[in-house]
């Protein structure tokens, strides 16, 4: 090609450029090697008892679960030695699925599969669960388009209320060493959980930079009551929340509140809820179906 | 005449709610304070009395609205509507409803006041136009002359992580100006076409996807209005008809440069609109019902620049978890602890006072110092010994 140009390199420089590179390194051998992608895997946090669950801590990554467990999917593996930095927007959690599994890639990019995967962020995991068992109709489940619109409702009081108690309520770090890591669970800040932003600490009209949050502890937990009170009101004795014949959305998303509420450490938020035998038997049940739909990825020993 | 109106069953307490201050024809520049007070109009009406605040300082939570009523302050409409629901005297705007539809009700309470509180946000603070032409001289012109050069920018970005995170906040990290055609000798100088085109398909992106979220937002509430005048097919206003016809008349009633959302309200959803006016006939079918207004003036606007940082409420002291036996076990043995501690530091000080001084008395005693010297000055030898032995 240097010949077609007219240009080539002087042939002083060439034989100075072929004395590099100078010394070659051996390669490293690394105990972390990517096993081959076998199952769709999710990434997750770490659950409260590793040895004994598979159910994350994280009401995000929970959610997730119980959405894949209850849409039908079975056998899908687990895994929480990621690190947050290292999932897609720094945000768990991520599905990490075959390429033959994807809903819109071509029949070039299927065939060449070797193991590598495709990683998806939480949002695109509805898109991929429909092209397994098939797409929701327009009721996306709901017995009708009143209970579709209710659940929007619903969907906004868990998450903001309810979500505001457990964001207060979250063990701060307790030792030295957890404060100094670099890896540390950042979760969503209050701010952005409450529908009127809180004032600042120190006043807002005061000398000082805005910094840090006042938070209205009583009114957050005013609220997380009412809103507690009335889910178990509309639950009832009904199978599946708003009357549903099968499991929703809407009810992935429950059951994940609940059972972070109950495994949290806060004596008032857990007693909210225990209160209530409707709320307590009902996430028992669903647990257990949430729970059949994944198993732990073995842990290879490094060869 | 408020003061006429007032209940004497309310006794010498009255209940006085605080809101941001009207601005032009509106009721009050915030949705929630205009919530809080048709809600108080339809419950207790004449027997409150309304300040206008805008300092948000001087409420205990941080946060407008806010009641007071005697010794009990309550922020924030929903903390409103559980006190005022409470009060002896009160209509019960839910009287209504059964159990399984009051449920309901909160959820939509919550998703109102969170979505179409975010769309509220967004057109306030977020499109640059409604905040360079509306918000941010309303806002200058309700505070005082040093607050109002800092606060309202401070207000801005207190409203950034939420919107952030609902995707709804637009406004660019640097603001581009237009290039003003340079003048060279007179002439204008022909510059490049600006590279315009990314920004406005990325702008015209970003108002579908606000567009969209309206749509979704009113479509449900218009199928739930259908034909009836109010939510739930009732007679009456409820919490939910209070609470969406503040934020309807909050969105109608201010002219917006930028009218993104309002137009999609104005053109495809006229029962909503129709719905606002009926609240507000049935709650204030006459401006001059509302209580007269208490104008608070800032005495001293200098001393809220002073940090102070606010206590913190005690996180327990309203439950009524505090009274289990478990908790109060715990709480005794800390107390015991604490007073051990403290007890244990007092006494051991003691004790090192009055044996130090007799222990080094001893010696000193055996080297023939009469006995008859007062003990302070005894003591103040001793104690240059003490020093003298240490170094």
């Amino acid at each position: 090609m240097s010949r077609a140009l007219g240009i080539s390199l002087p042939a002083p420089l060439r034989h100075f450029f072929s004395l590099f590179p100078l010394y070659t390194h051996p390669e490293i051998e690394s105990p972390d090697k990517a096993r081959p992608l076998t199952s769709p895997t999710l990434w997750i946090h770490v659950p409260w008892s590793p040895d004994a669950d598979v159910l994350s801590s994280d009401v995000e990554c929970l959610k997730w679960q119980a959405y894949l467990a209850l849409r039908g999917l079975s056998d899908i593996a687990v895994r929480w030695d990621i690190a947050v930095d290292g999932a897609l927007d720094a945000r768990l959690p991520n599905l990490h699925v075959l390429l033959k599994t994807l809903p819109g890639a071509s029949d070039e990019v299927k065939a060449q599969d070797d193991g590598e995967g495709e990683l998806l962020p939480a949002h695109l995991i509805p898109e991929w669960v429909d092209g397994q068992v098939g797409a929701l109709d327009e009721l996306e489940g709901y017995v009708d388009e009143a209970a579709r619109d209710e659940s929007r409702a619903w969907v906004a009081l868990l998450e903001g209320n309810v979500h505001a108690a457990l964001v207060l309520n979250q063990p701060s770090p307790s030792s030295l060493l957890s404060l100094l890591s670099p890896y540390q669970h950042k979760a969503r800040p209050l701010e952005a959980v409450l529908p009127h932003p809180p004032a600042p600490l120190f006043g807002i009209s005061s000398l000082l930079p805005p910094y840090g949050t006042h938070v209205d502890v009583d009114a957050i937990e005013l609220q997380y009551r009412d809103a507690i009170a009335s889910l178990s009101e509309r639950l009832g004795t009904d199978k599946w929340f708003l009357g549903s014949s099968s499991p929703t959305a809407l009810d992935a998303l429950v059951f994940a509140y609940l059972h972070c509420i109950l495994h949290s450490k806060d004596h008032t938020l857990r007693f909210e809820v225990t209160r209530r035998v409707n709320l307590v038997a009902w996430e028992r049940r669903v647990q257990s179906q949430v729970r059949s739909g994944f198993r732990l990825v073995p842990v290879l020993p490094s060869s | 005449m408020s003061k006429a109106n007032l209940s004497p069953l309310l006794g010498h307490r009255t209940v006085n709610l605080h809101i941001w201050p009207s601005h032009g024809h509106l009721l009050s520049f915030d949705a929630s304070s205009v919530a809080a007070l048709l809600y108080l109009q339809l419950t207790i009406p004449g027997q409150f009395s309304i300040s206008y605040c805008a300092n948000p300082d001087l409420s205990p939570s941080g946060q407008l609205p806010f009641l007071m009523h005697g010794l009990h302050h309550v922020s924030g409409f929903g903390s409103i509507v559980s006190y005022v629901r409470k009060l002896a005297n009160a209509n019960n705007l839910d009287i209504g409803l059964n159990s399984v539809q009051a449920a309901q009700l909160t959820a939509r309470v919550a998703h109102v006041e969170s979505a179409y509180g975010d769309l509220i946000n967004h057109m306030l603070y977020s499109l640059q136009e409604n905040w360079s032409a509306v918000t941010r001289p309303a806002l200058v012109s309700m505070l005082p002359v040093p607050q109002c050069y800092y606060v309202p920018s401070r207000i801005r970005s207190s409203y950034k992580h939420r919107l952030e995170a609902a995707e709804l906040w637009h406004v660019p990290e640097v603001e581009d100006e237009l290039e003003e055609p340079s003048r060279v000798l007179g002439r204008k100088k022909k510059r490049a076409q600006p590279d315009n085109e990314p920004h406005k398909f990325k702008s015209a992106l970003e108002r579908e996807k606000v567009v969209e979220k309206v749509r979704a937002l009113f479509d449900v509430y218009d199928r739930l209005l259908y034909d009836a005048p109010f939510f739930t097919g009732a007679e009456r206003p409820t919490t939910l008809d209070v609470i969406f016809a503040a934020h309807t008349y909050v969105l109608t009633s201010i002219q917006f440069p930028d009218p993104l959302v309002v137009s999609v309200l104005k053109e495809t959803y006229p029962r909503l609109v129709a719905h606002c006016d009926a609240v507000f006939s049935s709650a204030l079918p006459d401006r001059s019902l509302l209580p007269a207004v208490v104008q608070k003036s800032w005495t001293s606007s200098l001393r809220y620049m002073l940090p102070w940082p606010r206590t913190p409420a005690p996180r327990r002291a309203s439950l009524s978890m505090s009274g289990s036996p478990e908790a109060n076990k715990i709480e005794w043995r800390y107390k015991l602890w604490r007073w051990g501690f403290f007890g244990a530091s007092v006494l051991a000080a003691a004790a090192y006072l009055h044996f130090a001084t007799i222990i080094v008395l001893i010696p000193q005693g055996s080297n023939g110092v009469p006995a008859g010297l007062p003990p302070a000055e005894l003591v103040g030898r001793v104690e240059d010994g003490d020093d003298g032995e240490e170094e």
